[in-house]
């Protein structure tokens, strides 16, 4: 796919708001996983899915951020 | 979905109008894939026992490749006819019409199988009624069938059929509503589930301890696949989508990834919260009975999961009919089959023909999966041939197409590609993911041959069935079985591209035409068309 820089918004709405808060709640969740398996033995389900709530947590973080900081630099310039 | 399709006359080709959003895609795609885990989780489980998050895992690696494939020829062809579209361009007719016969299958099964999975998710509701479902259980001789739930799922596919013939205007914001809430509502339950019910021990247990025989896991792996057929209804889709270059590629890369993670965190889950043999007492409403078994939110979320469940269901169950009838459409405009099937409803505007046949055949084969000692894992048999051997040609399809129209724009291409300059100065990148996928879906076709006893009998069946009445029509009609008749595929694609309203891409490719035929030396009928 060619690359297409994130378009800046220009709101920073409830729902953004909401898709940074699972966010950060999924990278914990994921670390929960991925400690109480591996504290019992190392399997390959517990590593998979933890590690995926916490790397689709951060990808879901580093998007939010990346929207509200252009959304900052936005209200900048206007202001 | 509002459709307008009309009887096509001569050469000229119907359209479909193009009102899809990139949310009305996703969803579109969701209420297919989506569906899915509501019946493979029960059949995976219940088979790869302790190894299903495994199974889950192995083969949502290769629908991963699979899905990415399709991105790239859905966003670079985006036609109706999915699979069936792309082999018949890099392959011919031939394998564009075999490529067809498994859609057709796949569709047909996937309109009795979630039917069937439909009712079974209502059946949840019988035992707070009074009744019970084992109570309906007939037998003669070997044959055992259950007359409610078989009554119950035909009745539902005639209802189906009689919905698409009147019509299915309003079916596209009705998945996107629905599509919503059931992501929520999956989503909801793994995470509850790994929050209230996860126990680790539990998990690691049956990983350690009951780990299938190989032969065992290679079936339950071969299975899992099912849980992910279903992306290509977004390509099938691409005709009514809005700017399709730009959407596709971003509701089906999100779709193949939240896909992927919510089947490897439902087998995970349920098997940290619940033994597998459980799970296989319930194969026909597993999602339900996980939900249900949550502390403090189970007494709701069994009973919403299970109504959810079978509205789902329904929808998929009508994503078959619909893709039938797009599918059909599309074979009888490549003259692969007669236009019979294409003749749509003097009143209602449908295609009746292709609905009211292909429905026989879902109500046939749903008759006969109900006489097989389990009516789902007969079915999800059959759903697991068509796919592989569907997709397999598609992954051929995308590597011919590489080298054959590496002039039509590419706005996504499958990573991992290898530049090779051709003696005609053209530049063809050759997919190494192709390769490794076309590799992987072969893999779990073999093992879908070799270990799913219905499904290596009545698919091939069914495909020869398929190429006999292929070779009589053709035949009659003085087309060549194995070659091709003409196609104008640039002129297709200049077609395809101006009603997309992809200009950009349209520019991009009447430039690389003219390079080309220059290259050549001869002159091209696209120079004053730019």
């Amino acid at each position: 796919m060619r690359r297409r820089p994130i378009p800046t918004p220009e709101q920073f709405t409830f729902a953004d708001k909401c898709h940074l808060a699972f966010a950060a709640l999924m990278v914990p969740l994921g670390v929960a996983i991925l400690v109480r398996t591996v504290a019992i033995a190392v399997t390959v389900p517990g590593i998979l899915v933890g590690a995926a709530f916490v790397g689709f947590g951060v990808h879901r973080l580093w998007l939010g951020w990346t929207r509200y900081r252009l959304f900052r630099q936005r209200k900048e310039r206007a202001a | 979905m509002s459709e307008t399709l009309g009887a096509p006359s001569g050469a000229e080709r119907v359209e479909l109008r193009r009102d899809v959003t990139i949310w009305g895609s996703y969803t579109w795609g969701y209420a297919d894939v989506g569906a899915d885990i509501y019946v493979a989780l029960g059949l995976v489980i219940g088979t790869a026992q302790g190894g299903a998050p495994l199974a889950f895992a192995v083969a949502g690696l290769v629908y991963i490749m699979i899905g990415l494939a399709f991105t790239e020829l859905a966003s670079s062809y985006p036609v109706a006819g999915g699979g069936h579209y792309y082999s018949l361009r890099g392959l011919g007719d031939f394998f564009g019409f075999l490529s067809g016969a498994a859609l057709l299958l796949d569709y047909t099964i996937d309109i009795a199988l979630f039917a069937t999975a439909s009712t079974g998710y209502l059946n949840f509701f019988l035992p707070y009624l009074g009744i019970s479902l084992a109570s309906f259980d007939v037998s003669w001789g070997p044959l055992s069938v259950n007359l409610l739930w078989m009554g119950e799922t035909l009745a539902m596919i005639i209802f189906l059929r009689w919905l698409n013939v009147r019509g299915v205007r309003e079916s596209s914001m009705v998945n996107e509503v629905i599509g919503l809430v059931d992501l929520l509502l999956e989503m909801s339950i793994v995470v509850f589930g790994f929050i209230l019910a996860w126990k680790p021990e539990l998990l690691v247990r049956q990983w350690l301890l009951e780990f299938p025989e190989p032969r065992q896991f290679m079936y339950g792996f071969s299975l899992a696949i099912i849980s992910f057929v279903g992306l290509e209804s977004i390509s099938q889709a691409a005709q009514e989508t809005r700017r399709p270059a730009t959407v596709i590629p971003r509701t089906s890369i999100a779709l193949i990834f939240t896909v992927f993670i919510l089947a490897v965190g439902f087998s995970t889950v349920g098997l940290g919260i619940l033994p597998w043999q459980a799970f296989k007492a319930h194969e026909s409403d597993p999602i339900a009975f996980l939900a249900s078994n949550i502390p403090y939110l189970g007494v709701i979320a069994g009973p919403f999961a299970a109504f959810l469940g079978a509205t789902i269901l329904f929808i998929s169950s009508n994503t078959g009919v619909m893709g039938d009838s797009r599918l059909i459409f599309s074979m009888s405009h490549f003259k692969l089959v007669s236009p019979w099937f294409s003749r749509v409803h003097p009143v209602y505007r449908t295609p009746s023909n292709a609905i009211v046949g292909f429905g026989w055949v879902g109500l046939v084969l749903t008759i006969i999966a109900f006489l097989t000692p389990s009516v789902l894992d007969t079915l999800a048999n059959l759903y697991a041939f068509g796919a592989t051997f569907g997709y397999t040609l598609v992954f051929i399809s995308l590597i011919r197409l590489r080298f054959a129209d590496p002039y039509s724009p590419r706005p996504y291409k499958v990573p991992g590609n290898i530049k090779h300059k051709r003696k005609d100065g053209t530049v063809v990148e050759i997919p190494v993911l192709g390769f490794i996928g076309m590799a992987g879906v072969a893999a779990i076709f073999v093992t879908v041959l070799i270990t799913h006893d219905i499904g290596r009998v009545a698919g091939p069946a069914w495909l020869l069935l398929c190429v006999g009445y292929y070779a009589l029509f053709r035949h009659r009609n003085g087309l060549p079985v194995f070659g091709s008749v003409p196609h104008d595929w640039e002129q297709e694609q200049i077609d395809v591209l101006t009603k997309a309203e992809e200009y950009e891409l349209l520019e991009e490719y009447k430039q690389a035409l003219i390079r080309r035929d220059r290259l050549a030396g001869v002159p091209s009928r696209w120079e004053g068309a730019v």
